[in-house]
């Protein structure tokens, strides 16, 4: 299944980084895709109360 | 549609039980230009059934088949964990299209870990001579953050 085109938006310096989540194109040519990170979060539980 | 990342949380299990080591294993990035849905269960990226819903780019235009290694791998320790390394590149020899691309351990021979995927939103193309450069956040390419 072939996909639309991502969203590219033109730099206007080679050396132009993305915005994470963005993609960009340099006037080079070149594509620089700007990752987010991917993250997990762990809470630690909290002690139930209670008496013994 | 913006670019999104996620984790594969069965990246805890593999480091933890030796499986994978994100510091001293060649880390690799893979390329696939067909949709894929990402799971949160799928944990290898040579076997069902991450294998059988996740079309890896064939060797052409730039592309070797398996993906680029990442260099420099490096873990910051504290409340919250993160993990990274240098950015995947790929020069494209004609045009190179990809949708989306995964990080893995490829060390292991069979059952080889995975550890996090990109979605880029839609179709990214690279001309002739042009390069694709997927540039991790600054946060890192994972984080586990335990509060």
């Amino acid at each position: 299944m072939t996909l639309d085109p991502a969203p590219v938006r033109a730099a206007e310096t080679d050396d132009e980084q993305p915005e994470p989540g963005e993609i960009i194109q340099t006037p080079n040519g070149n594509i620089v895709i700007g990752v987010p990170t991917a993250t997990a979060d762990a809470e630690s539980p909290v002690p139930s109360g209670g008496s013994s | 549609m913006a670019v999104t990342a996620n984790m594969y949380p069965m990246v805890l299990t593999t480091t933890w039980n030796k499986e994978a080591n994100l510091n001293s294993d060649a880390i690799k990035c893979a390329l696939t230009n067909t949709a894929y849905t990402y799971a949160a269960t799928h944990k290898y990226f040579d076997a069902a059934p991450f294998n059988a819903a996740f079309t890896e780019l064939a060797t052409a235009n730039g592309y070797t088949a398996g993906g680029v290694a990442l260099t420099s791998p490096a873990t910051t320790s504290a409340q919250t964990t993160s993990w990274t390394a240098g950015n995947a590149v790929w020069t494209s020899t004609g045009t190179l299209s990809a949708v989306a691309a995964v990080v893995y351990d490829s060390s292991p021979a069979s059952n080889k870990p995975l550890v996090s995927f990109v979605q880029f939103g839609g179709t990214v193309t690279a001309p002739s001579g042009a390069t694709i450069t997927i540039a991790w956040n600054a946060s890192g390419i994972i984080t586990v953050a335990v509060t």
